[in-house]
């Protein structure tokens, strides 16, 4: 009889002992905060994803006009099997796919090129003004995207479109062939242009975070500039590269506003293109087909990251020593370098916002002559002959409400995804190499890759109906917010993990043996270290929420009008130039926006996230 | 204590989660539900004395609107039902709309005016309709194909038409309020073709010698644009006709109406043309730059044909640039889409969205889009200056037939999508 009791005993024991293990596990900070950032993750990642896949195999009203004998809400196969065989898989997914992977590659090859070279420029080098190249690297991502495609199509459009002839035609006398007015080639360069401040902006963190005692150590040591490169730096800037390389990647391969404007006119049609035009034609089920297409690509490549940056390739490289940064000297080719970027900058800036300016002041598109230049459209009293009898923009008291709308809900979103981006950073990064840590990055990634425009028609399905405790938030301007906060995690929790991780283990850990509570540590170590990430966060997603058109369009209502849905309602009227009118307010919020955050962020700001 | 706490929170967090994941499963049910009472009203037989009414038919009863609208209109009893409400919140498809709310605010001072520009005006409602959480009180907005398609058979909308308003055109088949019939035309330059549009007919457009100069919108990615071909292929017989006209021969004889390499069949005239038109692979734009793209405005250049609304040859004329409709195309010069009014079902301001209606229909209300190639509905509201009078307007145009359309949009888009890669 002893022997079982014995037995039992050492089993309770046993148990007991793993209960109290698990607790333990389970009240750590970092598992704590992971599985809070779940649910959370739970509610605006897995729900919206699941509903994708359940409308993708039922039957949707339209699909009855296909199949008489089709019960809708029923499920069925219909649209996977239509959209990836035969001719309508060929035209409405295949080709598509591939145009997007062309245009991604490209774009992405060409971003890193351009970012990488400027943040080195700016961080490592004596190159004069790197100050104001620093200021205006940002600038192309803060316009709206197909800005550039815009002014693009200005310069070198051919008669495809019909119409007037380009500014290259009118300067050169020849129409440039197609191949440069639509198509891959624009696509690629325009969104190039618009992304490389991804790759500007983690490489240069990275870079100032490298204490250059490393390659001077390596320099010591003999080895030669271009093995100091190889070994010492390029190790310490791979997470930041291949950061960069994810984020436009997957950005690219979902971009719709280039691919609208350079590709739709000679129906060079790309995944996201097609994911919008689907949805208008009312094929939901078709739609998000694509969609997932685009989801499972994105979990291919995040997980090839995961592979690249495990838990061996990252650096801790904020220790708590000191910390020297040197600049590489240029020589005689610093003057060359400065000109070469000012060049740059003025082609990539000045140039689309001077031709939307120059829009603006035309009584009518396309006329270019002197006797056509008005301020109509920026003040002008309602005219019947021009922009259906509307008063020019700044008299338009709906815009400054519309103008409002648009600060708070980038305002909301940039407070709430800076500060989950913090949280999941710490979670993911103290937990990494754990299973929990990956699901919650990877959860965490996918609203990146989801196109806006089925984010928005997911959403839309979601919260119409009450959620849980969640009540119905369609209609409200809470609802704006959590949309843009869910699409726009993915920003901040990679900043955060890479701001995390070159925070050392041991900073924290000499908090705790000093006796720091979670709260303490957190607020005194961790968070004063990883500011600049939380800053560039809150940037980041300030920038993109103002701009954001295709999320939020479908969740507009009349009384949550945004700045950016109002310029597609202009545009849709035939008011080009009252478009044009509202996008430079946009930019000059965004700007203003920029600045005065980096002021009054004492010493946190993405300027001094960049080494300034 | 401190573990305490992080265990409650844990067990709210686990909570929501449980609870949120409940949410999907519940889902289709509940989308589903509304599919059954469906059929009823349709579908009721006889010896059913008295039908039992979906809980939308009693909402749409106890409101006094679709086929339960009384007799006459107590517009005293609405005013006051609607001040109550207090508030309207219309969903319309054209930024005109704004110049209403002066309108509206000086007959209903009290009733807060929450109206605009709305895209994805079906998408919205849809959604609300589902959820039954309805924001949008007034559907006023054009896609018939969609609103008879499936909004009616969902009961969704209700029709609501003043009494005192003369509408000849309605039927108990089409009920709702039209509030304007907007004419789509093939537009030219007429300042480098000064004796008239060279086209006379529809077929000339599928010549290969105008690929590249045709302009409309993208069937691929715009619902209207395919319910407009789709009205080609609905009047297959005059497409034939035309094409005997122009070539003398049938369109049979066409080699493009053989059946294609995937195996595509041509069932009439009217698809035939959608084929060929696809083949001629227009360039595609938005509307309002179709009337820039196909005039051009450099005279050097040869210019196109775009597909465009009627009235963006007004808003084009106050230019430099001249484009103007091509009248004496076979067999019709253009097509008439219609624009409707409808209140939502479960609307949260049912009278207020009667009031609107009623000022929509009236001249007041019809005055911002009143144009040459637009037509009011209503007989009282007076035609523009110089304007064509609808019945003859109707003898020479298509009206878009939103029950055709809605059957056959989503196979002319494919058809379409197909004969893209079809060569010629």
């Amino acid at each position: 009889m002893a022997v079982p009791a014995i037995a039992a005993q050492t089993s309770s024991q046993r148990l007991l002992a793993s209960t109290r293990r698990f607790s333990r596990w389970l009240t750590s900070t970092r598992v704590v905060l992971s599985l809070a950032m779940l649910a959370v993750m739970f509610v605006m990642v897995v729900i919206p994803l699941y509903k994708l896949v359940e409308i993708t195999v039922t039957w949707q009203a339209h699909d009855l006009t296909r199949v008489p004998t089709a019960v809708e809400g029923e499920f069925t196969t219909f649209h996977w099997v239509r959209m990836l065989t035969g001719i309508i898989g060929k035209i409405y997914t295949y080709t598509p796919l591939q145009h997007s992977m062309t245009i991604a590659v490209g774009s992405t090859l060409l971003a890193l090129v351009i970012g990488g070279s400027l943040a080195w420029l700016v961080v490592r080098t004596d190159m004069p003004g790197r100050k104001l190249v620093n200021q205006l690297a940002v600038l192309p991502y803060i316009m709206p995207s197909w800005t550039l495609a815009q002014a693009w199509l200005v310069f070198f459009k051919n008669r495809t479109t019909g119409g007037t002839p380009g500014v290259f035609e009118f300067l050169v006398g020849q129409a440039p062939p197609s191949w440069l007015s639509y198509g891959p080639v624009p696509i690629i360069i325009c969104s190039a242009l618009h992304y490389y401040t991804f790759f500007f902006l983690f490489v240069s963190a990275a870079l100032i975070s490298i204490d250059s005692n490393l390659e001077e150590a390596g320099d010591l040591m003999g080895a030669s500039r271009w093995r100091i490169l190889r070994k010492i730096t390029m190790p310490l800037v791979l997470p930041a590269i291949l950061s960069g390389v994810i984020m436009t990647f997957s950005k690219v391969m979902g971009t719709f506003g280039g691919p609208n404007i350079l590709g739709l006119p000679i129906r060079y049609y790309t995944l996201a293109t097609m994911i919008r035009g689907s949805l208008a034609a009312g094929e939901g089920g078709d739609a998000f087909v694509l969609a997932i297409v685009l989801i499972l690509l994105a979990i291919t490549t995040i997980y090839i990251n995961q592979r690249l940056v495990g838990t061996r390739r990252s650096y801790e490289t904020i220790g708590g020593r000191g910390f020297v940064a040197q600049a590489s000297k240029l020589g005689k080719y610093k003057r060359a370098f400065q000109i070469a970027v000012i060049i740059f900058q003025i082609l990539v800036i000045a140039v689309p916002i001077g031709l939307l300016l120059w829009n603006t002041l035309m009584l009518i598109d396309g006329n270019y002559s002197l006797s056509n230049f008005t301020l109509q459209h920026w003040i002008g009293a309602a005219n019947t002959h021009y922009n259906s009898g509307e008063p020019g923009v700044l008299l338009n008291p709906k815009i400054w409400q519309t103008a409002w709308n648009s600060i708070k809900l980038s305002l909301f979103t940039a407070f709430f995804t800076a500060l989950l981006g913090i949280i999941l950073g710490y979670a993911i990064v103290k937990g990494r190499g754990t299973r929990l840590s990956k699901l919650v990055e990877q959860l965490a990634y996918i609203p990146y890759v989801i196109p806006g425009i089925a984010f928005g028609a997911v959403y839309i399905a979601m919260f119409a109906r009450k959620l849980g405790p969640i009540p119905p938030l369609y209609g409200t301007f809470a609802l704006l917010v959590i949309v843009s906060v869910s699409k726009h995690l993915p920003y901040s929790s990679r900043s955060g993990v890479s701001a995390m991780m070159q925070v050392g283990h041991e900073l924290e850990e000499a908090g705790m043996v000093a006796g720091a509570n979670v709260w303490q540590r957190f607020s005194r170590i961790i968070f004063p270290l990883t500011k600049s990430g939380f800053m560039s966060g809150f940037l980041m997603t300030f920038i993109t929420t103002m701009r954001e058109l295709s999320l939020i369009i479908l969740l507009v209502t009349p009384a949550t009008q945004l700045l950016a849905s109002q310029t597609m309602f202009y545009t849709e009227n035939g008011d080009a130039q009252m478009a044009n009118v509202v996008i430079l307010i946009l930019i000059a919020i965004v700007v203003a926006g920029n600045f005065i955050i980096g002021r009054f962020s004492r010493g946190g700001s993405l300027r001094k996230g960049l080494g300034m | 204590m401190k573990t305490f706490v992080k265990l409650m929170t844990l067990i709210v967090l686990f909570s929501l989660v449980v609870s949120c994941g409940g949410t999907p499963a519940v889902a289709p049910v509940a989308t589903q539900a509304p599919a059954v009472p469906v059929l009823l009203p349709t579908t009721t037989l006889a010896p059913v004395a008295e039908p039992v009414l979906s809980a939308n038919e009693q909402w749409a009863k106890d409101n006094g609107l679709g086929p339960y609208q009384p007799a006459t209109d107590d517009w005293a009893a609405i005013e006051a039902a609607a001040k109550r409400e207090g508030t309207i919140c219309v969903y319309a498809n054209s930024s005109k709309i704004t110049k209403l709310q002066k309108p509206w605010e000086a007959l209903y001072p009290d009733i807060k005016w929450d109206c605009g520009d709305t895209d994805s005006i079906d998408v919205k409602m849809r959604a609300e309709q589902e959820a039954g959480n309805v924001v949008g009180d007034v559907w006023f907005n054009s896609d018939g194909h969609i609103l008879y398609g499936e909004f009616v058979p969902n009961q969704w909308l209700w029709s609501f038409v003043p009494r005192d308003v003369v509408m000849p055109e309605l039927t108990a088949e089409q009920p709702f309020a039209v509030a304007r019939h907007a004419i789509d035309v093939w537009g030219y330059n007429a300042e480098i073709n000064k004796n008239g549009c060279p086209l006379k007919n529809w077929w000339q457009l599928t010549d290969p010698a105008l690929e590249g100069k045709l302009y409309t919108e993208d069937p691929m990615t715009d619902v209207s644009t395919m319910a407009k071909w789709a009205t080609v292929a609905e009047h297959g017989d005059e497409m034939a006709t035309a094409y005997k006209t122009l070539y003398g021969k049938d369109w049979t004889t066409d080699p493009a109406a053989q059946k294609d390499a995937f195996g595509q069949e041509v069932p009439n005239a009217g698809w035939l043309w959608v084929k060929k038109m696809a083949q001629n692979h227009p360039v595609v734009v938005d509307e309002i730059d179709i009337a820039y793209a196909s005039v051009g405005m450099d005279p050097k250049v040869e210019p196109g044909y775009g597909w465009t609304g009627w009235n963006s040859v007004e808003d084009t004329a106050a230019g430099d640039i001249v484009m103007a409709p091509c009248l004496e195309m076979a067999p019709t010069i253009g097509m008439a889409k219609t624009s409707y009014l409808a209140v939502a079902n479960k609307a949260p301001h049912p009278n207020a969205a009667k009031l609107f209606i009623k000022l929509a229909l009236s001249p007041d209300g019809y005055a911002p889009w009143a144009a040459i190639g637009t037509y009011p509905a209503t007989a009282s509201i007076p035609l523009e200056e110089g304007e064509m009078p609808f019945d003859e307007m109707l003898s020479k145009t298509w009206l878009m037939n939103p029950i055709y359309d809605w059957e056959n949009a989503a196979k002319v888009r494919d058809f379409w999508a197909i004969s893209l890669l079809t060569p010629k």
